[in-house]
């Protein structure tokens, strides 16, 4: 079994890689073998900094042959460095679940001599976690950028999900912060996975990557404004039709180059951002009307509110009449709420007493909602716009926690995510 | 008013309709507390569960609300709120009132109160399907918890699923309830406290994970709420990690 102080560093090296979901397999456990996916996914604890534990989150190594800047483990600063052997991480993972510590691995590496040579690493342990240790539980795999396009699809056959990190939000940024980095060879691997071919020779039913992949960009380590960055991210799930655009607010973990902020993004701001990406990916959205491309999100309102307030000529609506897609664009209404609302107004006109009962919060959507006829908001603008700024900041604190609350509760609802 | 004291389980719940419904009381209050509050102008019915009585009220929730409404009642019976049986029979009422099923009624007074209930136990079944830590004892992994609802036996099917042929025993330590597996039967049982506690192998297993869920906390941004807010504190009792 590895040793306590290694893996208390192969821990400290990995943590900044904020993506954290199991969800998107259904993997199903075989006679005499441990483990399955729950396609919800599972939060198995929580750290005090209020982020989940799902997946047992590890370098193999943290000896890294680069230099990014934005990085702990780059080559150049002085870190304690250790690897893991692949029998290591496999008994480490299993003997984790088993206690249900853990919903499966998520195993990365520095790039230790070569791209090839590391994921080759990656590539033998996670083999050897499937077949010796016959381990159906979750597996997310990081890819290394400039590894033999072989060892990537090959490992598309074991894990659960992929991820080729984006790490900045644009080239000129990654040329300054990662010089050895560059976008074309991080996106290659992206196509090759979405690509029709491997979809073809894997079609869905197969095992192959049946959680998909995601990326992850670092926020606030570089200039890029939000419209930027829901930009990318909006062209990245229609390309590459990504599950997850994570971000991550970059942690002051260098403060030798001058071209890095000295403190990290706030909290709020990977939250809006958060916030945003909701609305691409389930609330039907587009980039360009959440925020302008070279503006940021707005502090005072959530993306949704801050949306309708500048499209005050589309509301009120109805709530007896509008259809889902246009409930689900009234500030304060969820998913779960809206389809609610058409499923009760099938037997009951509804009034602002029933929308209480059914637990809609009209704190915020009662300024943008007629039920009846009958309209319970404030007239004058100015005024309304006040009070919705006031919910939001007495709410914040709370808030920041409000997506992942969601997520659990909806992966419950409905089985999905 | 009257209230009619019934078993706390499916059939009692079923049986005391029945009896509400056969006496023409269905105004009546049904609770399934032993020691329910005396107002001054109460009476109390006791009720003896009745096989034959609670089929047929099963029969007629089947009828308009089909097995989904069963397994519904069902959840919403591990519920550990007081007031849950006067909340089910409410909704049965409206449902066999109106001769449909109502669950997606969302307007009917009686519908969310019923749909929060159910929903409440399968988030705490969903929570502790991440929260529940086993301790391996000679090849036996034994979990004890203390959950708010009486959901043990409806963590088998995951964990049995999961675990395939190692054996288990989940723990309610509020109840006195266990839920085992030996790897092909399951079986749910009262026992006392079996006092098992971790061997030195185990103790160290249990510090490399300390110390890797101590590492893989970003320190320089605490964010305690909402920690709290995910992991309610009352959780972390038997979560190895929070000892
Ligand atoms: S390649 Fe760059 S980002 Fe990855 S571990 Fe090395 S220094 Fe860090």
């Amino acid at each position: 079994m590895i040793d306590a102080n290694r893996l208390e560093i192969l821990t400290d090296s990995a943590k900044y890689d904020v993506s954290c979901s199991s969800s998107g397999s259904k993997r199903q456990n075989v006679k005499g073998g441990l483990g399955n996916a729950s396609i919800g996914g599972i939060c198995h604890s929580f750290t005090p900094d209020g982020r989940c534990i799902s997946l047992l989150k590890i370098l193999m190594s943290n000896k890294c042959a680069y230099d990014c800047q934005y990085c702990v483990n780059r080559r150049s600063n002085d870190v304690p460095r250790a690897s893991a052997t692949p029998d290591e991480i496999c008994e480490l993972t299993a003997a984790f679940y088993k206690r249900n510590y853990i919903e499966g691995l998520f195993l990365s590496s520095a790039v230790e001599y070569s791209p090839d040579r590391t994921m080759e690493r990656l590539l033998e342990t996670v083999i050897k976690l499937r077949k010796q240790y016959c381990f159906n539980g979750y597996i997310h795999l990081k890819g290394i950028p400039g590894a033999d396009p072989l060892l990537i699809e090959r490992a598309g056959m074991y894990a659960d999900r992929m991820s080729f990190n984006i790490e900045l939000p644009s080239e000129s940024s990654l040329k300054l912060l990662a010089p050895q980095k560059n976008k074309a060879a991080i996106v290659k691997p992206m196509r090759q996975l979405s690509s029709g071919i491997l979809r073809e020779k894997y079609p869905k039913r197969s095992r192959f990557l049946p959680a998909g992949q995601t990326t992850q960009m670092i926020v606030g380590a570089s200039r890029e404004t939000d419209g930027q960055i829901l930009r990318l991210s909006e062209s990245l799930y229609d390309a590459f039709s990504l599950k997850r655009v994570y971000f991550s607010s970059y942690v002051p973990v260098n403060f030798k180059n001058a071209f890095l902020p000295v403190q990290s993004a706030g909290l709020l701001r990977e939250h809006r951002l958060y916030q945003a990406d909701w609305l691409l990916r389930f609330y039907g959205f587009s980039a360009a009307e959440i925020v302008g491309e070279n503006g940021n999100l707005a502090e005072e309102y959530d993306p949704k509110c801050a949306w309708a307030i500048r499209h005050m000529e589309q509301f009120p609506v109805e709530v007896n009449a509008a259809p889902v897609e246009t409930l689900v664009r009234v500030p304060g209404i969820g998913i779960k709420s809206a389809y609610r609302i058409r499923e009760a107004r099938r037997y009951t006109r509804l009034t602002f007493e029933d929308l209480k009962k059914m637990r809609v919060v009209m704190k915020r959507a009662r300024h943008f909602i007629t039920a009846g006829g009958k309209f319970y908001g404030e007239e004058n603008f100015g005024r309304m716009k006040n009070l919705l700024a006031m919910h939001e900041q007495s709410e914040n604190a709370e808030q920041l926690s409000f997506l992942k609350e969601n997520e659990i509760v909806q992966s419950v609802i409905t089985g999905q995510l | 008013m009257k209230t009619y004291l019934c078993e706390d389980s499916v059939n009692g719940l079923f049986s005391a309709v029945f009896r509400a419904y056969a006496e023409k009381n269905t105004a009546a209050r049904i609770s399934c507390l032993l020691y329910e509050q005396t107002a001054f102008d109460s009476e109390f019915i006791d009720v003896k569960t009745d096989a034959d009585h609670a089929d047929r009220v099963k029969a007629a929730v089947a009828r308009y609300g089909g097995n989904k409404a069963l397994r519904e009642i069902g959840r919403a019976m591990r519920s550990c709120e007081a007031e849950k049986a006067d909340v089910i029979f409410a909704y049965i009422k409206r449902m066999l009132a109106e001769k449909r099923d109502i669950s997606r009624s969302f307007a009917y007074a009686e519908v969310m109160p019923f749909v929060t209930l159910s929903e409440r136990v399968q988030l705490e079944v969903h929570r502790f399907t991440g929260f529940l830590r086993f301790e391996e004892q000679n090849g036996l992994l034994y979990a004890r918890f203390t959950p708010d609802n009486d959901i043990a036996d409806l963590l088998l099917g995951h964990f049995s699923r999961r675990l395939g042929e190692l054996p288990f025993l989940i723990h309610d330590a509020r109840r006195g309830k266990f839920a085992a597996w030996d790897g092909k039967r399951a079986a749910c049982f009262f026992a006392d406290d079996p006092s098992i506690r971790p061997d030195a192998a185990e103790k160290e297993l249990i510090g490399l994970w300390k110390r890797y869920f101590a590492a893989a906390d970003v320190k320089s941004r605490p964010h305690p709420k909402q920690q709290d807010g995910y992991l309610p504190r009352r959780y972390r009792k038997n979560m190895s990690e929070f000892q």
